[in-house]
């Protein structure tokens, strides 16, 4: 008994650090190994070995058309799907939150959006915007409206990508949100509410100021991933109209994976890192300032 | 909470009901879609009464392609999740005891991982998987589906973990067990359901993972996502099998997240963040 010590902290190293150096093995290093390809005139099209050449991919890129257009697409499916997932995410867990009497099986409703495979929910959208076999233009008769031809005509397809990324992603935004929502203290509303305030106003000056750290942590999460949307671009438009939907990471595939340049894609997706962490700068700042992981 | 007026509660659940119907739609459609003969996939308006017909899920149940890709998608998911609980485990159990900054800056690290977007690493594995010959193996892509797992996984259990008192470890070291005694026949037990839900977590996003799967694999190891663009060949789509294979594919996750649907966004919540 008197030999007890208490257990040192350093004791547990050897139980975390396998999954941290496992995990930093398995991205660090290719993201090094894409540094080394981009350089690299690597092709599977070519009978030519590879051979080094600078930076002549990158400099190819600026001469791109097809690469230069697929970065504001690529914003666009950042900032119109975030902003609507956040917006319309918001106004569902506020209503989840009321408890509604008979309005339960909604939160069962919005697990399934967050666990069917992307690549079912394009298909899904595929069929319904596809005419005759799909629903959506048919739906759009019956209130009078004149549905576009919305996988063929360039902005249209746009906008299906975007209807497609806020079905799919708004589920899980509403239930981080209404999670953060169960925790916040009733006292707040109680004294809004002896002050006279309607629900409206609780609503806007309670409970949205105290969900501003949830809403931009989850805006940013959400902004990570919407970088990276690939399987909805593969399956509903395939990056068409002539490459109207194509994005930074959906350019990246094809170049690689379709016409075989790989030092070329590599290139590319090291413009796409750079993006990214364009991203995760400002993301580990507000992490590190204001997340807490003490319980 | 404050009185609503009678207009507002209303409007909340004329919205709410216009929500819920705009999510169950598009899911609803597809499985009618599978049931409906070539025929009356395509008629005029929209059929909403026909004859249902089990003929795609059938013809697709004798494609002898399509059963390799529900088996490899089992045996991928499956094998993801237990590589995965070997790192996750002792890991999650560390971070518990850990507080403040090394806790934090541990989560954080692993959280960032699994946020960064695949297409960063696809080349690059593919590029050294064709050169050491790992292409169109399961253990290529269990490899791989590890830096989303692991994280995934350490995420969900965190919270489930942190409930367990830490006066236990003290008792059981002052009782002559060792930390992996400790881990492994004290605390486990006590988080199984944890290691159950980020298990069910784990495995929902390999079976549901498209993008390496692509590449990775070739003929022998096709999984379901991959197997269902297949369907969309060069005779044209066979609308009819292709709605049957997204039910198959998405009926098992779709069970497993009404299961854990508790868990499934706590680990995301558990690291609160500071108002």
């Amino acid at each position: 008994m008197a030999s007890y010590q208490p257990i040192p902290q350093r004791a547990y190293l050897r139980y975390l650090s396998p999954s941290i150096v496992v995990l930093l093995l398995l991205t660090v290093l290719p993201v090094l190994f894409t540094l080394y390809l981009s350089t690299s005139s690597l092709s599977y099209a070519s009978p030519r070995p590879e051979r080094f050449i600078g930076l002549r991919n990158y400099d190819r890129l600026l001469d791109d058309i097809r690469f230069l257009q697929s970065i504001p697409v690529s914003l666009l499916f950042i900032v119109a799907p975030v902003a609507l997932q956040l917006i319309l995410g918001f106004f569902v867990a506020v209503i989840m939150n009321e408890r509604l009497p008979g309005m339960r099986w909604l939160r069962y409703v919005l697990v399934a959006p967050m666990v069917i495979p992307p690549i079912v929910t394009g298909l899904t959208w595929r069929v319904l915007f596809t005419p005759k076999l799909g629903s959506v233009n048919y739906f759009l008769s019956l209130i009078g409206l004149d549905g576009p031809s919305w996988l063929t005509d360039a902005n249209w397809a746009l906008v299906a990508i975007v209807i497609v990324a806020v079905w799919g992603w708004t589920p899980f935004v509403a239930l981080m949100f209404l999670a953060a929502m169960q925790s916040f203290p009733d006292e707040l509303y109680e004294a809004a509410r002896i002050d006279g305030g309607t629900w409206v106003q609780s609503v806007r000056h309670v409970t949205l100021p105290l969900l501003k750290p949830t809403l931009t942590f989850i805006g940013i999460l959400r902004t990570m991933e919407a970088l990276g949307i690939f399987p909805i671009i593969y399956i509903v438009t395939a990056g068409g109209p002539a490459a109207a939907t194509e994005t930074v990471n959906f350019y990246a595939f094809v170049s690689g994976f379709s016409y075989l340049k790989v030092g070329y894609a590599s290139a590319i997706i090291v413009v796409f890192f750079f993006m990214l962490l364009l991203i995760i700068g400002p993301t580990m700042r507000f992490l590190l300032r204001n997340f807490q992981v003490d319980s | 909470m404050q009185r609503r007026s009678k207009l507002t509660t209303t409007l909340l659940y004329v919205f709410g009901i216009i929500y819920g119907l705009a999510i169950l739609g598009p899911i609803a459609w597809i499985l009618l879609l599978a049931l409906k003969n070539a025929l009356d996939a395509f008629a005029y308006p929209p059929l909403f009464i026909f004859e249902p017909t089990f003929e795609h899920f059938i013809a697709i149940f004798e494609d002898p392609e399509f059963r390799l890709a529900f088996s490899n998608s089992v045996i991928i998911a499956s094998g993801s999740v237990a590589l995965a609980m070997v790192f996750a485990i002792p890991a999650t159990f560390a971070i518990t005891i850990m507080r403040g900054r090394a806790r934090r800056n541990s989560l954080l690290t692993i959280l960032l991982i699994r946020m960064v977007p695949g297409m960063i690493y696809l080349l690059p594995y593919f590029v050294f998987y064709s050169r050491i010959d790992l292409l169109d193996t399961h253990i290529g892509l269990i490899i791989i589906y590890l830096i989303f797992c692991l994280p995934l996984i350490v995420w969900t259990l965190v919270p489930v973990w942190g409930a367990v008192p830490l006066e236990l470890r003290e008792s059981g070291m002052i009782d002559g067990a060792s930390l992996w005694q400790i881990l492994f026949l004290i605390e486990l037990p006590l988080v199984r359901i944890g290691i159950i839900a980020s298990g069910i977590v784990a495995f929902i996003f390999a079976w549901n993972e498209f993008l390496f799967a692509l590449v990775i694999t070739r003929k022998k190891v096709v999984t379901l996502p991959v197997i269902i663009t297949r369907y969309m060949g060069y005779e044209g789509y066979e609308w009819g099998k292709i709605s049957a294979a997204a039910v198959i594919i998405m009926t098992p996750v779709v069970v497993f997240g009404f299961l854990i649907q508790r868990y499934m966004i706590t680990g995301l919540t558990a690291g609160a963040v500071k108002g």
